[in-house]
């Protein structure tokens, strides 16, 4: 091999590496992406479900917003809401907002249960739907409180 | 010393707006980032965050 072709190839390598890595994003944009997509593939082929093409355009969509947004250079609040956290305190903010999101869950999931079981005044599907909503969450919290606090 | 805020953030590795919180005492560093802006400027933690204020 020749002087020439062996540049060409590594700035091959390393232009193929630069794009690999333009289009890496967060393990939760992966993962979500990835599910929307598999979950209309699979909806497509079992069923023909017409707006399984829907599914799949969003987790290719939302793949594409967090490329360009992690690409990009874009303020903290975008980034942080597209879950593409840069630094520590990106990570810091999304912890705390994540963790308030769960104390509005687990509350308002009581919350919806109480209203509903005092408006329809007897048992119904929705109530029986937020009673296992709210234990489901209040075990989550007790769960990953115990092995959080086993780590720190 | 001329340097920017996006100047100082590539240096240490943070975002823009991790600095401009810092500058204005909206969030406190990691130790390790402390460390490292502390080294950035050749100084001490405790002469370049004023932690008893």
């Amino acid at each position: 091999m020749s002087m020439d072709e062996g540049r060409a190839n590594e700035s091959g390598t390393g232009r193929g590496r630069r794009v690999l890595s333009a289009l890496r994003v967060s393990g939760y944009n992966a993962f979500t992406a990835a599910l929307f997509i598999g979950a209309g593939i699979v909806l497509q082929v079992t069923t023909g479900w017409h707006l399984s093409i829907l599914l799949i355009v969003i987790g290719a969509l939302q793949y594409a917003a967090a490329v360009v947004i992690r690409a990009s250079g874009s303020g903290d609040v975008l980034r942080i809401a597209f879950f593409e956290p840069t630094d520590e305190r990106d990570r810091d903010i999304r912890r705390r907002a994540t963790a308030l999101v769960g104390d509005i869950a687990v509350i308002g999931s009581l919350i919806a249960l109480l209203v509903v079981l005092i408006v329809s005044e007897q048992q119904s599907a929705l109530s029986i739907y937020l009673a296992w909503q709210t234990f489901a969450l209040s075990v989550t919290w007790i769960v990953l409180t115990w092995i959080i606090a086993r780590r720190h | 010393m001329g340097l920017s805020q996006q100047g100082l953030a590539e240096s240490v590795g943070v975002s823009r707006q991790t600095i401009n919180s810092l500058e204005k005492g909206r969030y406190d560093p990691s130790l390790k980032l402390a460390v490292h802006l502390a080294r950035f400027f050749g100084s001490t933690v405790e002469e370049v965050f004023d932690v008893d204020g």
